[in-house]
């Protein structure tokens, strides 16, 4: 899901990619909503309210709001920047940091709310300001490794794009075109999932509240240690496999020479 | 190279943190403002009916038709406390308590009464001296009430 990049990618890896992550952001969205009574996925309201607030000359929430903008915009400049700094030797771990980095921020949400959230404004305005942040890792890792095919976090534009190349494929000329019917695919599913996470969150979150965070890091850890494995596990086999067979090889070699200098001092002393 | 990145680096997040440092030691601003004792001064209609120029004010029995699921109808004097903790009362001693919080940048006010039910309002404006508050809203709609409190002490 995490090792190929950009053009290299597949329609698989872009799909699992946008399933997952899509998944995740509508849960945390919905949890965002229930909890603190605001969107942490997207940033499209952030930008009305940020200009309402100009408008009405309240300066101290149109901080905060310029604040959460910057930490989603933080976010996803983080990601994309330890993704293009990456080579290719290491590019299973950069694309993994933004992940881990949202585990970090999911578990923090987690514990803190759990544990130490009185529901003070300053609290709830901080921990928005985690979330929004890890979407915005969450995006721009996303966006990056696709080559923009996968973005996650809004919907606005998706359900425009959407829209769209379902009407192409109400001609046949496009219908034919592989690319477009695999493009629209990815898009319906990555709605599909992002309703499905935040169905299942609107579900769970009065059960368990802030744990639903722990839910989320577990299954990304589960993701991310998965593509690990599949990255990992077949390197140390085949270096295992190539080791043996060199080792036998050698040994054949060794065997070879050892009858070859054997038959040669036999052969030797029968003339002698 | 590498030095002159970790260096725009530090100094990226010196500067958000020291951002995020002053907006949040701001932030509690509505939660200071909102401290203290408040008057309902009227309910009425956040839309007005076709004909009417006017708003109209909401009566007495109007509020309890609308608002019966909440307690504020039963009470025009709003004590908002420091601990979080607020007192609903009338004149006549009559009173009821609850827990105070605010959400989304001070935007939502939300009541949390003793038998474990949350009463959500979205605060409209909060000043000074005046608060307007609309009630029987989710998070993005308008809310259909409009009420509006002055601060007496």
């Amino acid at each position: 899901m995490l090792r190929r990049f950009s053009n290299s990618r597949t329609f698989q890896d872009n799909l699992r990619l946008g399933v997952f992550t899509a998944i995740i952001a509508g849960m945390v969205n919905v949890a965002s909503l229930v909890l603190f009574y605001s969107f942490t996925s997207n940033l499209t309201g952030h930008f009305a309210i940020l200009a309402q607030e100009i408008a009405d000359g309240k300066w101290f929430q149109m901080l905060v709001v310029v604040f959460w903008i910057l930490l989603f915009f933080s976010g996803s400049f983080l990601s994309n920047n330890l993704i293009i700094n990456s080579t290719k030797k290491n590019a299973f771990v950069s694309h993994s940091i933004p992940m881990v980095l949202e585990i970090l921020c999911f578990v923090f949400v987690g514990i803190y709310g759990q544990f130490f959230y009185t529901e003070t404004l300053t609290q709830t305005e901080i921990l928005v300001s985690v979330l929004l942040f890890s979407m915005g890792l969450q995006n721009g890792l996303t966006a990056s490794i696709s080559n923009f095919q996968v973005k996650t976090t809004h919907l606005t534009g998706l359900t425009t794009d959407l829209a769209i190349h379902l009407s192409m494929l109400t001609k046949k000329k496009y219908r034919m075109n592989a690319q477009l019917v695999e493009k629209t695919k990815l898009m319906a599913a990555i709605m599909g999932s992002y309703l499905i996470g935040g169905i299942f969150s609107g579900l769970i979150i009065h059960y368990v509240q802030f744990q639903v965070f722990y839910f989320i890091s577990a299954a990304m850890l589960g993701v991310l240690t998965y593509d690990f494995a599949k990255t990992y596990i077949p390197f140390f086999v085949n270096k295992k496999k190539h080791e043996t067979t060199l080792k036998l090889n050698l040994e054949k070699i060794q065997d070879t020479i050892k009858n070859t200098t054997k038959k040669g001092s036999v052969l030797s002393e029968s003339k002698n | 190279m590498k030095r002159k990145m970790v260096i725009s680096a530090c100094i990226a997040l010196l500067t958000l943190s020291s951002f995020g440092y002053y907006v949040f030691s701001h932030s509690a601003y509505p939660e200071v403002a909102i401290v203290g004792e408040w008057k309902e001064v009227s309910w009425v209609y956040d839309r007005n009916n076709v004909d009417e120029k006017v708003k109209q004010e909401i009566g007495t029995d109007e509020r309890v038709d609308i608002a019966n699921h909440l307690v504020i109808h039963q009470f025009e004097n709003w004590t908002f406390r420091k601990n979080y903790s607020i007192k609903l009362h009338e004149q006549t001693g009559k009173e009821h308590q609850a827990k105070w919080r605010l959400k989304d940048r001070g935007r939502i006010l939300t009541l949390l009464n003793d038998d474990g039910t949350t009463e959500v309002y979205s605060v409209e404006s909060l000043k000074k001296n005046e608060l307007v508050l609309h009630f029987d809203t989710d998070v993005h709609a308008r809310g259909i009430v409009k009420i509006t409190l002055k601060k007496i002490n």
